[in-house]
């Protein structure tokens, strides 16, 4: 018997977009990180939270660390931004009924990049 | 399976599996890629034809529509042909005739040349001949008409608008359409808002007029902005359309109130579009919104939108990006 994967277990594809659209929403109204999001296309970066949220869950993707590196190095980024982001995707999950051990889960694999994504 | 793809008029052979973004970079194609698993949409690529459904996942529709496909989902099939937007046929047409909507404000009508296809609201690229002087401009008409509509606002200095107002029967090479603002036939239902500043107006009627020939079933919401109320050149046709229809509802906003001075001055400052639309729809959940016209408005109104419970899939903009050569 295969224990399924925590992106299978909250709901593939269709739980991605649905925390993505409610995640977004916090962060752009989130003055301690909004302010990254000003200049950037919304549709891109819209995008690169599905790929964000399929990662966390365990999903299909291929982003090693050094792309994860490359791509937050010039924000240099700090903790606070990092924590402020985790409480936003923490209480998503929360507002999506998602179960705690699973909150943990995608936690943890966010946790897992948190140096590449501080460059440190 | 062996075979070849199809890429800017070029044959590249495939091997067996390959996925057709595997089959581009391998013939050192310029395709974007980065997630590589269906999820980032950087490798999306137009085909012409039938392309597999499971390449289209995660798609806007309006993309689905027009054929896109993620290039990394797609496993390369003998034949399939991947568009390039450089490669966009061009059609040799002419100015048919030209009138003045309102000051500044000219409607062009351009005789369809055969074998142009676009949907109403998509933009063509028109293209003076003896010089390549390229500019972009929204259709307004249906194309079951005859003509291709399009509304040019008369610029200083503004050499594709001087071309078009002055030569008569201007020859013109049109390529496109290209553009994501365009009346979905297979979403009758959702309540539509359209949102235009100037002659962002033009892809908006577009849709309206297809929304309408489609016999659309939800309400229909069109706002018109413009910095004053001269600026809004469909004013009277809008108002009676919407008398006419009890699905379709037309709101004006000027800034600016220049045919009544003594008001400027004494009455309270007219909202702005921003405050109209956000008192009228505290909650945009379940809007297909068309946003077009000017680059900041278009911007600062999608984040609005969203804000309001618009799904990004639901959202559809087509900024009007002043040429700068």
């Amino acid at each position: 018997m295969s224990q399924k994967s925590l992106y299978d277990r909250l709901g593939g594809a269709a739980a991605v977009d649905a925390a993505v659209d409610l995640f977004y929403r916090k962060v752009l109204v989130d003055d301690r990180i909004s302010h990254f999001f000003d200049s950037v296309d919304m549709e891109t970066q819209h995008q690169k939270q599905k790929a964000f949220f399929t990662m966390a869950f365990g999903g299909p993707n291929s982003y090693t660390g050094a792309d994860m590196r490359r791509a937050h190095a010039h924000m240099k980024l700090t903790e606070e931004h990092f924590n402020a982001v985790m409480e936003n995707l923490g209480s998503t999950l929360k507002e999506l009924g998602v179960p705690d051990e699973a909150i943990g889960e995608a936690a943890a694999v966010a946790n897992s990049v948190k140096d590449d994504i501080l460059n440190r | 399976m062996n075979g070849t793809i199809l890429y800017c008029g070029q044959s590249l052979p495939f091997a067996p599996g390959e996925t057709v973004l595997d089959c581009l970079l391998r013939h050192d194609q310029p395709v974007a890629s980065s997630c590589r698993s269906g999820v980032c949409q950087s490798c999306i690529v137009q085909g012409q034809g039938a392309v597999p459904p499971q390449a289209q996942r995660g798609l806007k529709p309006s993309l689905v529509a027009q054929g896109y496909f993620l290039a990394c989902q797609c496993a390369a099939e003998d034949g399939l042909e991947v568009l390039s937007a450089d490669n966009l046929p061009i059609h040799a047409a002419r100015v048919a005739s030209t009138a003045f909507l309102a000051p500044g404000i000219l409607q062009v009508q351009i005789e369809r040349p055969p074998g142009l296809d676009f949907r109403a609201g998509q933009f063509l690229q028109l293209i003076r001949p003896s010089d390549g002087l390229t500019r972009s401009y929204s259709v307004a008409s249906l194309p079951s008409e005859s003509i291709i509509e399009l509304h040019v606002a008369l610029l200083p200095g503004g050499r594709m608008g001087h071309y078009l107002s002055e030569t008569a029967g201007a020859p013109l090479s049109l390529r496109g359409p290209t553009g994501d603002c365009f009346y979905l036939e297979d979403k009758q239902e959702e309540p539509l808002l359209l949102l235009g500043t100037g002659t962002g107006l033009a892809p908006l009627v577009g849709i309206l007029r297809a929304a309408m020939a489609a016999e659309h079933r939800g309400p229909i919401h069109l706002f018109h902005g413009s910095r004053e109320s001269e600026g809004l050149y469909m004013s009277e046709e809008l108002h009676r359309l919407s008398e006419g229809h009890e699905r379709f509802n037309y709101t004006e906003s000027v800034l600016f109130n220049t045919s009544n001075p003594v008001a400027e001055a004494t009455a309270a400052p007219t909202k702005d579009l921003f405050d109209q639309v956000k008192e009228t729809f505290p909650s945009l959940h379940g809007y297909r919104v068309y946003l077009c016209g000017n680059p900041e408005f278009v911007r600062k109104m999608k984040k609005q939108c969203f804000l309001a419970g618009a799904a990004m899939q639901s959202i559809h903009s087509d900024p009007f990006v002043l040429a700068t050569q």
